[in-house]
């Protein structure tokens, strides 16, 4: 690695080495999350010879370390654990019939099935509380594609629920 | 449509992505805006910068790229001590706190999760507020305990935490016979454990299964500001209410679950 490089990384775990703690105890208890922050900055150093600056630094940290957590935790039993954590105390869970719900009901009951892009939209949407332009802009994929991606995953829980 | 991070008149907290941004002075015009009158995201804000400001004072050596896997390498610390300054971060932490203890307790976080119906016996709490949830499983299926859940022997119980400010944790449980068995930091333990992570909900890394003794099942938490021993708690479980746990600096919750035979069985 270059020298400058070096020291850019350096940079970057000093500015968001907290961000980054924090993103991954979102996901893993303190034993675990020690080892995924090293991960996630070992694949910092990796990739950021080929970060072209598209977006924040912030930005890109924040994807790469969901991205990281979540491929993490494709142990199905983890995932649905990890839901029921987030998603109890959701106010929108207290409104039965708004459409917020359904996609709720949707993915308590499928979460292991979710692929891996919907699971992505899911976590921002639902956990991290972003709107779809910021969905958008963190991902990297148009905000129409984003609205499309929620639309369908509310379709999917209307039809699951009338299926109950 | 109210989403989870609206508030009553459904305007949008920050999400986290933006808190991050905000920390950094990165936010726009228009989302400052809200936070300069919205005292929960104040609040967070408070606690996520000292703690910000405690890690750079003192932050874990930085991964290099040929590093082996955590677990190949000896501990930093011995397990139980704190990774950074604690004194640091209580320093931090505090002087935030004082300032917004007052105003924000009703308002810091979401309800916990897990506690609609459980008591909380408040001792003192400094500071603002948290919040625990229990986490049950039974036959592969997940959900989170409220008051007076039914759960079963064999039901795998987790925590999870939200705190506003670093502190130490204890979580006991008490059976229908008033044995006492720790759950966190985890069996064998006699002390309290660190949290340090704040601002966001954090798993724990303990968790246990119900035995065959049926009754009611007492879970609580004992949150100080210094350490707490099991010998200092546990001559308290069996008051009513936990504030005869008698310590300064410590907020206790707890929650009671009902635990019966399977059907099945």
């Amino acid at each position: 690695m270059p020298e400058n490089t070096q020291d850019d990384v350096r940079a970057l775990y000093m500015e968001h080495g907290p961000m980054v703690r924090r993103r991954v105890r979102r996901f893993f208890g303190e034993h675990e999350a020690q080892e995924v922050c090293q991960e996630v900055f070992v694949k910092i150093i990796e990739r950021y010879a080929t970060f072209r600056g598209e977006s924040s630094t912030l930005t890109w940290v924040y994807r790469l370390t969901t991205n990281h957590c979540l491929n993490r935790l494709r142990d199905s039993r983890r995932r649905q654990e990890l839901l029921a954590q987030y998603t109890t105390d959701a106010a929108y869970l207290d409104q039965p019939y708004s459409s917020d719900a359904y996609t709720q009901l949707l993915c308590k009951q499928l979460w292991r099935q979710l692929d891996d892009e919907l699971l992505k939209i899911f976590v921002y949407y639902h956990v991290d509380g972003m709107t779809q332009q910021e969905i958008a802009d963190v991902t990297g994929v148009s905000d129409r594609t984003i609205s499309n991606r929620l639309a369908k995953l509310a379709e999917q829980a209307r039809a699951y629920s009338k299926g109950i | 449509m109210t989403r989870r991070d609206e508030d009553l008149h459904g305007e949008r907290h920050l999400s986290q992505l933006e808190k991050e941004l905000y920390l950094r002075g990165e936010l726009s015009r228009a989302r400052v805006e809200h936070v300069r009158g919205c005292e929960r995201c104040q609040a967070v804000l408070a606690a996520m910068g000292a703690h910000d400001e405690a890690w750079r004072s003192d932050p874990p050596e930085m991964p290099r790229r040929d590093a082996p896997p955590t677990s190949e390498r000896a501990p930093r610390v011995a397990a139980g001590v704190p990774r950074w300054s604690t004194g640091r971060l209580f320093a931090a932490a505090a002087g935030v706190a004082a300032v917004t203890s007052l105003a924000l307790a009703a308002v810091f976080f979401a309800p916990a999760v897990g506690e609609e119906g459980a008591s909380q016996d408040v001792v003192r709490a400094k500071g603002g507020d948290w919040g625990w949830g229990v986490v049950l499983e039974d036959a592969g299926v997940v959900r989170v305990a409220t008051g007076d859940d039914t759960v079963y022997p064999g039901t795998r119980v987790g925590f999870q935490v939200t705190l506003d400010r670093p502190g130490h944790l204890l979580i006991v449980g008490v059976d229908e016979a008033r044995d006492v068995y720790m759950c966190y930091p985890g069996r064998g333990a006699r002390e309290s454990a660190l949290v340090e992570d704040v601002g966001a909900p954090v798993k724990l890394d303990a968790a246990i299964r119900f035995d065959d003794k049926l009754g009611k099942e007492h879970l609580i938490a004992v949150l100080c500001e210094q350490p707490v021993t099991l010998e200092q708690v546990e001559p308290r479980l069996g008051a009513a209410p936990m504030s005869a746990l008698g310590r300064e600096g410590c907020e206790v919750k707890r929650i009671v679950l009902n635990k019966i035979k399977r059907e099945s069985e």
